[in-house]
């Protein structure tokens, strides 16, 4: 208990230097904290009693180390006073041995002081510490490489876990506030994959476009088309007994649906300046659902949408009525009508013209 | 006599106003030289600074952009048979994404991320076959049962990146915006469902596939529905694939894939 008052004090006494303080304190609590050591921590009591007798040896080898520091400071006020060195006694209150005889026997000469055998070991307690927890861990390591390499790989993932953890996501989001729902009559009858590689979208901008940058994209999507039945009313349906067939007339198909599965960015252009990135592939997914909806009209996928809604809707009324079925299709105005989906909304701050060009909103 | 005394008095009023103005011009010359600058400087004004303009216009032109690609690449074109009868608006929701990684946390990096979306539900229309239908003869009426509805599509409209952490060193941004899109769309659908999407379509189902019989075949029908699964099958988009080398565990929290 003595020692450990003693041990206190010195902590908290301003001779002895912050650098000594806190060595002390990061490499015994290192000590403790890790669970290899001489004992690993895992073969309790054992593991936890040889730290505690290693925090014993610590606070005897920092104790030694600090009284040198303050014999030190003790020397360079007596060489200010002409070799005569004096310490008050009273102010430090430490009653340990080896501090004690440091401070009882001055006055002393500077000579006396050097020649103290004491000096010398200062270093050396410091150093003798560091070297054992060093050689500790190395022990420990030994013991569980000895007892099962399970034990090992136990500690070292518990070590790396404590370290290294694992990944962790947090995500938080906001409430929504759903408008409303909205009654829709359509019978999607085709589903195509399309894909888009090499999307270059590059923005010019700066002082002789010292700002601008570039980046490819692949862009995946699905479009779907279909036909509204919701329009159909009883002027659509006609009905011929001698042949026995139902005729049902439809609006034409219209892509239902756009959206973009995935989109990569790849390629970016090196640049100094601060670049959106993600203006890139915004830019780069507005392109990619326009063009793969204009694409898909024109490989024909409004009439395979024709082709399998007859097939539905005639497999449909045959299995209703038993007759016959034909399905006749309105013609179109010309162009495809499309749902926003297909219809993305352009990048903040940004619009595009007529022509397709791209520039900034006002 | 008159004349001569006329024509000094216009010489003495002509002298006094020329003198009047010289004294004038006089005391107030730095005024007038600045009017006078001004006033050249005002006339040329419009054209210096539209040749700045012009200037500034040519060293350094309003952002533009080009985007280049090539045709699109037709992978599958299936047929299919979904007869849709629900959308909800696009509704928005912000989702903030945050990873935490390496030693003492020092990985660390997020973003907020604005998400857009629809959710579409109606029903497997290839899956009405004849058997669905029957006939009541005692109340001269078809029946027709088709499956319970569910959720058809799910779509993101808008999905935008915006406050990236302060960081060190390379990010996995678009890690964070996959991990978004993947929440955003569990979201919406428990959203819609709140709301009572399926219930809806349900309705809207029931009204069009009843319209559509009737003005077929001019007899009255009734619109049964199978009973609801406990589990709905989910559309591919409404069930999207875990961002490549991450896992949920059974709470619903993310973790690297072992």
């Amino acid at each position: 208990m003595r020692r450990l008052n003693d041990f206190a004090v010195l902590m908290l006494d301003k001779r002895v230097s912050w650098a000594s303080k806190l060595f002390f304190i990061i490499v015994v609590g290192a000590y403790i904290v890790l669970p290899i050591d001489l004992i690993p921590d895992i073969f309790l009591p054992f593991g936890i009693v040889d730290d505690g007798g290693v925090v014993m040896v610590a606070i005897a080898m920092f104790m030694r180390h600090v009284s040198g520091q303050i014999e030190r400071q003790a020397i360079v006020s007596g060489a200010e006073n002409n070799n005569i060195v004096t310490t008050d006694v009273e102010s430090s209150m430490v009653t340990s041995d080896v501090v004690r005889d440091l401070l009882t026997d001055y006055p002393k000469t500077q000579q006396d002081i050097h020649n103290t055998p004491r000096a010398s070991r200062n270093n050396f307690s410091c150093l003798a510490l560091l070297a054992f927890l060093i050689v500790s861990p190395c022990i420990g390591i030994a013991i569980l490489t000895l007892s099962g390499s399970a034990a090992l790989s136990g500690m070292l993932s518990s070590v790396m876990n404590f370290i290294d953890p694992p990944a962790a996501v947090n995500i938080v989001s906001s409430r929504t506030i759903v408008h409303s729902l909205q009654g829709l009559g359509q019978l999607v009858t085709v589903s195509s994959e399309v894909a888009k590689a090499d999307i270059q979208v590059s923005v010019n901008e700066g002082f002789l476009n010292a700002g601008s940058y570039s980046a490819k994209h692949v862009a995946v999507g699905v479009i779907e088309a279909g036909i509204d039945i919701s329009t159909t009313n009883k002027d659509h349906v006609s009905y011929d007994s001698t042949t026995n067939t139902y005729t049902l007339r439809l609006p034409p198909p219209n892509i239902t649906s756009c959206r973009i599965e995935h989109i990569d960015q790849y390629g970016g252009s090196l640049t100094l300046l601060p670049a959106d990135w993600d203006l890139l592939r915004q830019l780069a997914q507005h392109d990619a659902i326009v063009q793969f909806a204009q694409d898909m009209i024109e490989n024909g996928i409004l009439e395979r949408a024709k082709e399998e809604a007859t097939l539905r809707l005639g497999d449909f009324i045959r299995a209703l009525t038993g007759s016959q079925a034909h399905i006749e299709y309105e013609e179109g105005d010309g162009e495809a009508k499309l749902p926003p989906s297909c219809q993305p909304n352009p990048p903040a701050g940004w619009k595009k013209g007529e022509d397709g060009a791209w520039s900034r909103a006002d | 006599m008159n004349d001569g005394r006329r024509r000094n008095d216009t010489v003495k009023f002509s002298d006094g106003v020329v003198d009047w103005f010289a004294d004038f011009a006089n005391k107030n010359v730095k005024s007038i030289v600045t009017l006078i600058t001004v006033a050249i400087i005002i006339n040329f004004l419009t054209p210096i600074t539209t040749s700045i303009s012009n200037l500034m216009d040519r060293l350094a032109p309003p952002a533009t952009v080009d985007v280049v690609s090539e045709q699109a690449i037709i992978s599958s074109l299936r047929g299919i048979g979904k007869l849709v009868t629900v959308t909800s608006d696009p509704h928005a929701r912000k989702v903030f994404v945050s990873i935490s990684e390496g030693i003492f946390d020092s990985g660390y990096y997020s973003a907020n991320h604005e998400v857009a979306g629809i959710v579409e539900a109606g029903v497997d229309f290839t899956k009405v076959k004849s058997s669905s239908f029957r006939y009541d003869t005692a109340n001269d009426a078809y029946i027709l049962i088709i499956p319970a509805p569910e959720l058809t599509n799910c779509i993101i409209v808008k999905l935008k990146q915006t406050e990236h952490s302060l960081h060190l060193g390379l990010r996995d941004w678009e890690l964070l915006e996959e991990l978004a899109r993947h929440e955003a769309i569990g979201l919406f659908m428990a959203d819609v469902k709140e709301i009572g999407i399926l219930d809806k379509a349900e309705e809207e189902t029931e009204l069009l596939l009843g319209e559509f019989v009737r003005n077929l075949i001019d007899k009255p029908v009734d619109v049964i529905f199978e009973e609801q699964k406990s589990e709905p099958d989910l559309p591919d988009t409404c069930d999207p694939k875990l961002p490549f080398g991450w896992e949920k565990d059974e709470s619903g929290a993310w973790r690297r894939a072992s």
